[in-house]
């Protein structure tokens, strides 16, 4: 069974800084693996240069400890699904989902034009292609949609044509590039636990590339946070949320976003070497001003179950704007004065100057 | 419904302006052609057509080597056309999705061609055709006329293939596609229009190339109807209305071939983009 081991794996764009430089990552058999990242992190780069459609600046990928680094797109026998689909406009859903199968029977002079449409045909109603074919179809709810273009179908039905595609020849390694962001948002979500239930089901290694973290907490058994082409932090969703292993992780995962504070805001000027990050639900707002340390609150966002209190401390000269989540309703309007205490045994410790996390938690003061 | 509008009768009034003027000489060579040299030479010819001189035409297009002409004019479009798609789809695709040294300079070089008369190249290219044997050869004038007009199917494909989404290609390839396969099966499809269109602008070139054919061929077995029609023009008299009979069974051809085509290039025009 595939594992996809990455070593020391670069490209390089020809700009300044390379694209990636230097990136390992193990991705183990069976494992549904989120590699997220905000937009030119270099996480589409790299599941192309898995994919095999980009060719190495540098390292090696092997599969199943086999080295594949020298190997073109179509000896990789990967799925890939793209943002846009990239189903065949010309072809019926149909011969889009067989494409695979026919491909790899074709000769040079089945490339002839003309030859080439009845050389499909003919490899199309081979027996073993169309039960194959029917499997994808059954499987992903397609039968009513077989004979129609790919212009004729909705933004969902395409992903599933897509996906169709890429499951039909069975391959071990499924690769994902942002293939949610195309749909409307109640669709997402519906997709988004789909494409969970048949990686399960098919039990086969899928690596998902994403910008959308609540993608990447949903859906994956490990998150890889990706930021100018280098690995940030790979763990469970769980462990990155909790322990992020450094100020970009924190801030990028978990949304509201993670509240960074200076020690001196809280009261203890004489830490200059380390800053402190608190989750929005483990800041508590008060009404009563003198119950710690006093603010004001600048925006609510309520959103039925839940608030979302935007707040500034009179302590902190800059007024950096900081989160509080609280499941019960203040009753707090912008421009109300508040006062917060930080659950600091929640809170992760990071150097100031390197933004690495620093191990030891700190005592709880109020 | 329709209310009258005033923008809308002038803007019809102008088009009709401008389709008559389109349309007269073709109705006026249809006119000349049905009319008596008499009437050409001496009274002057008459607003419309002597439709019943029709019966006239096949006894005079059955005294010239017509369909002898037209043969070889068809064989120097086709030829012409097969020869310049299938350079110009491999050329417009390597310029379109590669890189390569030199990429650049090829696509100044291919412009060039463009830019330089024709006439220009006119006797070098008869010493050179005169040492290689292809003078009086139908294939030499496919080989000069390819030169000239497979540049202008490179830039038209070089376009339609920059508009295929990238995507597309990297699915094939993930799919299993050789990268002839892609051009073959993937590619090719999506620029279908503009293949037409190429083939259109190809066909014409050759359909109505003359300076070449006027120098490079000497036997009258091959003259293209270019020639022949040309070979109508005395020094002391030119038959109008003869001419204009050959011209008309010159251009029946062409207007086949365009009818063919336009359905293909409308066609592709109207479905959009291939991004559906």
């Amino acid at each position: 069974m595939p594992s996809i081991s990455l070593r020391n794996v670069r490209k390089n764009y020809g700009n300044a800084a390379p694209t990636i430089a230097g990136l390992d990552l193990e991705i183990e058999d069976g494992e549904f693996l989120v590699l997220v990242g905000p937009s030119g992190c270099g996480k589409s780069t790299l599941l192309r240069m898995i994919a095999g459609l980009l060719e190495l600046d540098g390292g090696r990928i092997f599969v199943d400890n086999k080295d594949v680094s020298g190997l073109d797109a179509r000896q990789r026998r990967v799925a890939f699904m793209f943002q846009t689909y990239a189903l065949y406009p010309h072809m019926s859903i149909e011969q889009n989902i067989a494409f695979p199968l026919v491909a790899e029977k074709l000769r040079w002079y089945h490339y002839l034009p003309g030859i080439s449409s009845l050389a499909i045909r003919r490899f199309a109603a081979d027996p073993e292609v169309a039960r194959r074919v029917d499997g994808a179809c059954g499987a992903l709810d397609l039968d009513g949609l077989r004979r129609q273009k790919p212009k004729a179908l909705s933004g969902g039905q395409r992903q599933r044509a897509a996906l169709a595609r890429a499951i039909v020849r069975d391959p071990s390694i499924f690769l994902l590039d942002e293939p949610l962001s195309n749909l409307d948002a109640k669709l997402r979500v519906q997709i988004r636990s789909e494409l969970v239930a048949l990686q399960k089901r098919l039990g086969k290694t899928f690596v998902y590339v994403t910008h959308d973290q609540v993608e990447a907490m949903t859906m994956a058994h490990r998150v890889a946070i990706l930021d100018r082409g280098m690995l940030q932090q790979i763990g469970t969703p769980q462990d990155v949320y909790d322990h992020p292993a450094n100020l970009f992780v924190a801030r990028f995962i978990g949304s509201p976003e993670i509240n960074i504070v200076s020690p001196a805001t809280i009261g203890r000027p004489d830490d200059r070497t380390t800053l402190l990050g608190v989750r929005p639900s483990h800041v508590n707002l008060s009404r009563d001003a003198a119950a710690g340390l006093p603010g004001r609150v600048v925006a609510v966002e309520d959103l039925g179950a839940e608030h979302v209190y935007a707040f500034t401390l009179d302590s902190d000269p800059a007024r950096t704007t900081l989160h509080s989540v609280s499941h019960v309703d203040l009753d707090l309007l912008p421009g109300d004065r508040a006062s917060i205490t930080f659950d600091l045994a929640a809170a992760v410790t990071f150097d100031r100057k390197s933004g690495l996390r620093k191990q030891p938690a700190v005592e709880e003061i109020q | 419904m329709r209310t009258f509008r005033p923008s809308t009768a002038l803007r019809s009034l102008g088009l009709i302006a401008i389709l008559a003027v389109a349309v007269f000489p073709v109705y006026w060579m249809i006119n000349t052609a049905l009319s008596a040299d008499s009437e050409l030479f001496n009274t002057g010819q008459d607003l419309y057509p002597h439709i019943e001189r029709v019966g006239e035409i096949p006894e005079f297009l059955s005294g010239i080597p017509i369909g002898r002409w037209l043969w070889n004019s068809a064989v120097i479009a086709l030829g012409t056309t097969v020869l310049s798609l299938l350079i110009a789809v491999h050329a417009a695709y390597a310029l379109s999705r590669y890189r390569f040294f030199g990429k650049g300079i090829a696509g100044v070089l291919l412009f060039t061609t463009q830019m330089m008369p024709q006439a220009l190249i006119l006797v070098p290219l008869f010493a050179l055709f005169s040492t290689l044997g292809l003078l009086n050869n139908l294939g030499g004038l496919v080989l000069a006329n390819t030169a000239f007009v497979m540049p202008v199917g490179v830039f038209i494909l070089k376009g339609a293939i920059d508009g295929v989404p990238f995507e597309i290609e990297e699915a094939a390839r993930v799919d299993g596609a050789s990268r002839f396969g892609i051009l073959s099966l993937v590619v090719l499809p999506l620029i279908g229009p503009s293949v037409a269109a190429a083939a259109v602008i190809c066909f014409f070139d050759g359909w109505n190339e003359f300076m070449f054919a006027n120098v490079f061929i000497r036997d009258q077995a091959l003259w293209p109807a270019s020639i022949g029609l040309s070979s109508f023009i005395g020094q002391f008299y030119t038959p109008i209305n003869g001419v204009m009979i050959a011209a008309l069974a010159f251009a029946l051809p062409a207007v086949v071939f365009f009818l063919l085509m336009q359905r293909r290039i409308v066609s592709g025009l109207t479905a959009g983009s291939v991004k559906g």
